[in-house]
């Protein structure tokens, strides 16, 4: 990030390339609309560009980069519940077909993959229907794995607050799926 | 342990964050309460789904579009911005709307303190220590010579050649010149 500051032209490319994936990655679970989402992430790098230089030297990168990226994908959230224009199932749907068919193992059976490719389905809808709040935290922990302190940070947000968060999201999204795993469960 | 105090433990159960003294009890109740072992299960088995959802990479051509745009957000436009914001417009009209409410206000409020009389009100200057004062005097029509008593004279308390100013109520005066005037008794302040 050093780099960047002082206008090294090959350090920005860099920091894109290492972290364009996972910050894609945040803002389409948290958005679900991967056209949509694939802007949103240029955006949080074009932010990190134009402000490269007010970046404080305390905090991670990382920290600062999925704080921009949460914030422009809360705007983004509240600007669709402003037009009422709720998220866009089917885009999710095509996205994560997509994604399975790639992912999966192609010694699986067809069945197999249909199955978890449902499941999988089900999983991205189910995160999409929790509320903002508690949905960025959920992702940012159980999707990108940052410890607490740093959600804390990204949220701007207490750890208390970002614990109980969690624990509410992570009910939330238990009780969304229960019927898909009680099914589970029996077979 | 009783449920409830075991059903909060599953999320630092799931992060690894338990004591050992919590996990034993955990699995202890676990271990002799079926449905909280069916819940805890159903939990694990959520979580494990969220968190092996397949990564959701970014476009082919993510980087070179990224690139354009913060090249294209820190370089000047090139092409003629047209002229202001149409907010300026509204803004200005809303301070000049503003203006004139306070210069009305200003003006009701001299009004009240003026003799049904309609004398004008000016400061002049006293005997001894006190403050200047505020004090009516008759108003003159247009063209008609002021009387000599409220004429101004030359022992004024500020310097005749600068401006001054005079804080009334809530209003700002500033501009106020004292005239010298030899016959005079008493200065008067014009503005």
């Amino acid at each position: 990030m050093d780099r960047v500051a002082v206008d090294d032209p090959r350090a920005f490319p860099e920091l894109v390339r290492r972290f364009q994936g996972r910050v894609t990655n945040l803002v389409s679970r948290v958005l679900n609309d991967r056209e949509c989402s694939d802007d949103l992430a240029q955006e949080v790098f074009v932010r990190v560009y134009v402000h490269r230089r007010n970046y404080r030297h305390g905090s991670k990168f990382s920290t600062w980069v999925f704080t921009i990226a949460a914030n422009l994908a809360k705007n983004e959230i509240r600007r669709r519940v402003r037009k009422r224009n709720w998220f866009s199932l089917d885009a999710l749907e095509e996205t994560l077909k997509d994604r399975v068919i790639q992912l999966a193992d192609s010694t699986e059976s067809r069945e197999t993959m249909l199955e978890r490719e449902q499941l999988q389905e089900a999983v991205g809808r189910a995160i999409a229907t929790v509320p903002e709040k508690y949905r960025l935290a959920l992702v940012l922990r159980d999707i990108e794995g940052l410890p607490y302190e740093e959600i804390a940070e990204v949220l701007g947000i207490p750890g208390g607050t970002v614990r109980s968060r969690i624990n509410r999201a992570r009910g939330m999204l238990k009780h969304k799926l229960q019927p898909l795993l009680a099914k589970a469960g029996d077979s | 342990m009783i449920c409830n105090r075991a059903r909060r433990l599953f999320g630092a159960c799931w992060d690894d964050e338990l004591t050992q003294a919590e996990r034993d009890g955990l699995e202890g109740h676990l271990a002799s309460c079926p449905p909280c072992r069916t819940e805890y299960d159903e939990f694990a088995r959520a979580l494990e789904l969220t968190a092996s959802l397949p990564r959701i990479e970014a476009s082919a051509d993510f980087m070179d579009r990224v690139l354009v745009r913060s090249r294209r957000a820190t370089t000047a436009p090139d092409f003629v911005r047209e002229a202001g914001s149409r907010w300026v417009p509204v803004a200005v009209a809303a301070a000049g709307a503003v203006l004139v409410v306070a210069a009305m206000l200003v003006g009701s409020n001299l009004q009240w303190k003026t003799p049904a009389s309609s004398q004008v009100p000016q400061i002049v200057k006293v005997e001894g220590p006190r403050e200047p004062r505020i004090v009516p005097i008759p108003s003159v029509k247009p063209g008609e010579r002021r009387p000599e008593a409220h004429q101004g004279s030359a022992e004024s308390l500020f310097d005749p050649d600068k401006n001054v100013e005079f804080v009334l109520g809530s209003a700002a005066v500033s501009g106020g010149r004292v005239k010298r005037d030899p016959e005079g008794q008493r200065p008067v302040i014009t503005f």
